[in-house]
């Protein structure tokens, strides 16, 4: 049997087929997304010569699903468009090709978006558009090689808030094929997506995944107290929203979603990748909001309510990627081609100064986010045995995830009650952590009498990147009183330095060159790992635990591009940046109803760690 | 509920109609691009290592398949990319 090892990829990118991509300046199509995913060289579509650092292990090209393929279409004056008036209509406007005809298309589809109907009902445009996206999956999945998944974004933001979600098939054409992806012209509610996958999977046996994200942009509708309509929270709720959003995307160019300095005053690297004045909508961000868009108070909150309803809604693992709508998946902080085409690297002011939110309010720039604030970010990591669609899923079906903002960090957790710190040396460290334990997104319950659990975790560097400051376990729980807590431990750093009066860790220092923009490994370390048991473990509280971890300081986009380009650096922006990883929490219940004994709990998806799969043996 | 369809912002580009003179989509802004910021554009030296066996006998060597292995070189194949094994001597 082969260990499980650690597979890179974005399960969020646009290209041409999206609308709000191929209608602006996007020209690139799935076929050239996957090959720069490949590490192919391509040509983005301002004409400026791209290519990956290393190729992505797998790519989800995740193209919107309103009226998707419409400026493909329109390029191509393809008479499938012409089968309705509307159709007929814009396919005129857009005729010339001029940037003028571009321009008025595109109102003119935003037009008909704004009464909520599909301007193309009735036709055969999705489903032929969908055939071609799922062909260009088929033709560049190379099983154990590249893993090219088939996707789509479900866009749904009432009032302009951001309650998108990405569904990630396990399935192949032969599948996907059978049912046009559900669009937000169809439902803004959660509750009815998840309805509509599971009719997909009743109809055609295959296995769906939903992944939420943009929490920071949803005005409090994300991590919500209540549905969509407006119902209070229930198990049965809960048990659906776990069962087909088991991972939230935490990590991305718009903002970061781990944590906001408001919810976390004393954590000095909460505050990264903020994006908090509003939505795309008019309604200004309240700090009531706030506990309900990030990660780690939803994990709290969930803790709650599971004690509360018997299940909970926020359980879920956690993985980055990037939302680009440029059809190049590029998450590094010097290869950084932006998140739409027109701010594709340029010494254009553009590339700064576009304004990304705040829209509503063209006179108050005080609610206004930039592309200079977007961030290079993130990858997926997945942990799995093979890079099939199979092997990858199921890893993102079971949490077996973690997010970086960009790097290739190699990171491993296990927690358990029988560990031992001389586990950690073991040759079967791996084999020992799954046999004894679980991996992130694992299960732990029922601590046997007088034991505490206790996490086995190694970070590696990302190999052609930058070395790392320290590793820390972030753990959540709820008091028996209810109440939402948390502590972040230090708990592996690199050289000598010793806790403060405050019990802070010194900073690691910075080695940034902001005029050369680069940064050298004289600080940090290569590789660390920690052995670490909670000393504060309360058997009779719900907790969870996740491992961040953070490399040195290096130097932010802006920075690189400053050097690159010979322009000012955003004043408002910090020169360097330390990237990090999230992984997916593991889950400390005490009375786990589903536990046959003490110990961890096995998800039935990962059994088949003891065999080999059907998929494998196929092969 | 108020709404707003998928309008304003699938991205960042989307904008009110009203609004729209402010794309900025003009050729003249940006008829030249700058063409070197990719470091990696037409990089020239080996980025990484491959691991791998240059010297394995199957069964369709004469001095292994008379004394006992019964794997082929299909399956040698097959077996170097994925995970499964199976032992000659545990069937």
């Amino acid at each position: 049997m082969r260990s499980p090892c650690v597979f890179f990829g974005d399960t969020h990118l646009h290209t041409a087929y999206s609308a709000d991509a191929g209608m602006v300046g996007c020209t690139l199509g799935p076929d050239d997304a996957y090959r720069f995913a490949k590490g192919e060289q391509v040509t983005s579509s301002q004409g400026v010569p791209a290519r990956l650092q290393r190729p992505l292990d797998f790519l989800v090209v995740s193209d919107h699903a309103e009226n998707l393929g419409l400026a493909v279409a329109l390029a191509e004056d393809s008479p499938v468009l012409k089968e309705n008036d509307w159709g007929r209509e814009i396919a005129e406007i857009y005729a010339p090709k001029t940037t003028d005809a571009q321009i008025k298309s595109y109102e003119y589809w935003m037009e008909a978006t704004y009464t909520g109907d599909d301007p193309l009902a009735g036709t055969p445009f999705g489903q032929t558009m969908w055939q071609r996206v799922t062909e260009a999956a088929e033709r560049h999945n190379q099983p154990g090689a590249f893993t090219a998944f088939i996707g789509f974004e479900w866009t749904s933001q009432p009032n302009g808030t951001n309650m998108h979600r990405n569904v990630i098939y396990r399935d192949g054409k032969d599948l996907a094929d059978q049912v046009v992806p559900i669009s937000s012209y169809d439902t803004d509610d959660p509750e009815k997506l998840w309805a509509w996958m599971q009719d997909y999977e009743d109809k055609t046996g295959g296995k769906l995944l939903a992944i939420p994200h943009g929490g920071n942009l949803s005005n409090g509708l994300m991590f919500d107290d209540t549905t969509l309509s407006g119902k209070a929270l229930t198990e049965d709720y809960a048990k659906r929203r776990m069962a087909y959003e088991p991972l939230y995307e935490i990590t991305q160019i718009k903002g970061d979603g781990e944590a906001h300095p408001l919810l976390a005053s004393n954590d000095e690297f909460a505050d990264y990748g903020t994006w908090d004045k509003g939505s795309f909508g008019p309604e200004p961000k309240t700090p009531d909001m706030l506990p309900k868009e990030y990660a780690r108070s939803a994990w709290k909150r969930g803790l709650a309510y599971e004690s509360e309803l018997g299940a909970n809604p926020f359980k879920f693992g956690v993985l980055g990627s990037t939302d680009a709508h440029t059809g190049l998946s590029t998450a590094a902080e010097n290869n950084f081609f932006g998140k739409v085409s027109l701010v594709e690297p340029t010494a254009d002011p553009i590339r700064f100064e576009e304004a990304i939110t705040g829209r509503f309010t063209p006179d108050d720039p005080s609610d206004d986010l930039t592309h200079s604030d977007a961030i290079a970010s993130g990858l997926a990591a997945v942990w799995a045995r093979e890079n099939t669609r199979e092997a990858l899923w199921d890893a993102m079906k079971r949490k077996e995830v973690y997010a970086t903002t960009g790097t290739r960090m190699l990171v491993r957790v296990f927690g358990g009650f029988d560990f031992s710190v001389t586990d950690m040396e073991r040759s079967d460290f791996a084999e020992r952590g799954y046999a004894k334990g679980v991996p992130m997104g694992g299960d732990l319950a029922n601590a046997p009498a007088g034991k505490a659990p206790s996490f086995m975790i190694r970070a590696l560097r990302d190999p052609d990147g930058a070395n790392l400051d320290r590793i820390q376990v972030i753990k959540g729980w709820t008091t028996q009183d209810g109440e939402p807590m948390e502590k972040i431990y230090d708990v592996a750093w690199s050289g000598d330095r010793k806790p403060g009066p405050d019990g802070k860790l010194p900073p690691v220092g910075d080695t940034v060159n902001v005029e050369e923009a680069t940064y050298t490994n004289a600080i940090g370390a290569p590789y660390l790992e920690a052995f670490w048991v909670d000393p504060d473990f309360d058997p009779a509280e719900r907790a969870f635990y996740y491992v961040r971890v953070l490399e040195i300081p290096t130097p932010r986009w802006t920075t690189y591009d400053a050097k690159v380009f010979g322009v000012e650096r955003p004043n408002d922006q910090p020169a360097s940046q330390q990237e990090r990883a999230y992984t997916s929490p593991i889950w400390c219940t005490p009375k786990a109803k589903t536990a046959a004994a003490s110990g961890r709990i096995r998800p039935s998806s990962t059994a088949d760690f003891d065999g080999i799969t059907a998929e494998t043996s196929a092969l | 509920m108020k709404r707003y369809g998928i309008i304003t912002i699938l991205g960042v580009l989307t904008v009110l109609p009203c609004q729209a003179q402010e794309f900025a989509l003009h050729e003249d802004d940006y008829a030249e691009r700058d063409k070197k910021y990719s470091p990696y554009v037409d990089e020239h030296f080996p980025k990484n290592v491959y691991f791998g066996d240059t010297h394995l006998h199957t069964s369709w060597s004469a001095d292994a398949g008379l004394a006992g292995p019964t794997l082929g070189p299909e399956f040698a194949d097959r077996v170097a990319p994925v995970s499964a094994s199976t032992r000659s001597n545990s069937a």
